[in-house]
């Protein structure tokens, strides 16, 4: 199978996006032969450059993250270049996998739901969109905590070599938790009280030196 | 009432109807006794958000890219009712007006907290305007699909959706759509 991989993070390369693309090539090549190449979105000029890549693709999966609650810009641009393939015969096939900070998919099902919208007009079939919450700060954990978080991921892919298809009993396994549950909550509350809640920040804060300016009013 | 207007129509003149109707919408509620301020975002130096967070970490509050995305910040932050305006766009904003949107996170904290029963990040500014919205080339559908999410990231900038308007009747409906937020 030839596959077309576009990362539509911001940060390009260097990103979360990255990680996931990198453990979905690990699941696929498990279970058989893939051909495969990855663009960068954020690298592409103009929607020629996006023509020429798409009209020749057998399959698109494109991962990206969410961005105040949709797609990032540069993304929609992606789109909008898609437009004169709307309706059109010879498309590939198309996926995505959506990403996003927050830990709760719910974040995400608007964007799902956009993309279950678009994607089979720009498409030959539209394969789905599988949500992947929590990934901001895969950098910093141990490689065993971000297997573990790929294991969805790994599973699609290997699943997709299978059947040509997203499983959507996988895709449904990633999307969890929809909303945290009131145990959940309780902890959170309970971590956020003990001031662990805003780790990452307070860790990126201090290595910045500007914990102290954290709630900076510049605009007021 | 302080009125920011972020004009997210990617084409110069009457292409859509949306530049002459926000120009007659601008004049209709300044006459009304609004201060109102259009920003034209297509003759901005707008960069694309590069998901850095240096906004939150490094110079809080601030972007740390250089253009001109900031100067709506302090209009924004000090009024009472934010339209966003857009054509529709393969079912969706204009990327232009999304670009503004992502580089908007500087107004908000990075710290989280719990509401509405869902993780969201905390304040940063002790107000956030009312957020009104006015769509060209929009059906029903993108009307309503579009006021979704509008009200989805209104939760995380603390506030509320105060109308939807379609480009079309906007100029006659506007002024009772402010009035009634
Ligand atoms: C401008 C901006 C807006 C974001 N908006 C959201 C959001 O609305 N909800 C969310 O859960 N995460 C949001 N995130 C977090 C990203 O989705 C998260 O950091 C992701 O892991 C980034 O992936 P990447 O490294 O592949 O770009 C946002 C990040 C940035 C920079």
């Amino acid at each position: 199978m030839q596959l077309t991989i576009f990362n539509g993070s911001p940060r390009g390369k260097k990103s979360n996006s990255s990680i996931i693309i990198e453990h979905f090539i690990k699941g696929c090549e498990e279970a058989g032969k893939v051909d495969y190449k990855v663009h960068i979105v954020k690298q592409l000029k103009k929607a020629e450059d996006l023509h020429k890549i798409y009209k020749t693709s057998e399959v698109v999966l494109v991962v990206f993250p969410l961005y105040v609650d949709s797609m990032p810009a540069m993304m929609k641009e992606f789109f909008e270049w898609l437009e004169p393939f709307v309706g059109k015969k010879g498309l590939p096939k198309l996926g995505f996998i959506i990403h996003s900070g927050f830990g709760e998919a719910i974040h995400s099902f608007f964007l799902r739901d956009y993309l279950d919208k678009i994607g089979p007009e720009i498409s030959s079939e539209y394969l789905g969109t599988m949500i992947k919450p929590s990934t901001e700060g895969m950098a910093i954990q141990t490689s065993g905590m971000v297997k573990k978080k790929m294991r969805t991921i790994r599973d699609l892919a290997a699943a997709f070599i299978q059947s040509g298809k997203f499983d959507p009993v996988i895709m449904e396994k990633s999307a969890k938790p929809i909303k945290y549950n009131a145990f959940a909550k309780v902890i959170i509350r309970l971590i956020k009280g003990l001031g662990f809640l805003d780790f990452y920040w307070n860790y990126l804060l201090k290595k910045n030196g500007a914990k102290d300016m954290h709630d900076a009013r510049p605009y007021a | 009432m302080k009125i920011v207007i972020l004009n997210g129509e990617p084409a110069k003149g009457k292409t859509t109807g949306m530049n002459a109707a926000l120009d007659k919408i601008e004049k209709t509620l300044t006459k009304a006794g609004h201060e109102v301020e259009q920003f034209i975002l297509r003759d901005m130096d707008i960069k694309y958000c590069i998901g850095c967070f240096g906004c939150w970490v490094k110079t809080p509050g601030r972007c740390v890219i250089k253009d001109d995305a900031y100067i709506p910040y302090k209009p924004i932050m000090n009024s009472d009712l934010l339209i966003y305006a857009s054509p529709v766009k393969m079912k969706f904003i204009s990327s232009l007006l999304k670009r503004m949107m992502d580089r908007m996170i500087p107004l908000i904290h990075p710290y989280m907290s719990i509401r509405d029963g869902e993780m969201h990040h905390t304040e940063r500014y002790d107000k956030s305007p009312v957020i009104g919205v006015v769509l060209g080339d929009a059906t029903p559908d993108d009307m309503e699909f579009i006021e979704r999410y509008f009200k989805r990231t209104a939760l995380n900038f603390f506030t509320r959706v105060g109308f939807v308007l379609n480009v079309d009747n906007a100029v006659k409906e506007v002024e009772n759509a402010v009035n009634n937020i």
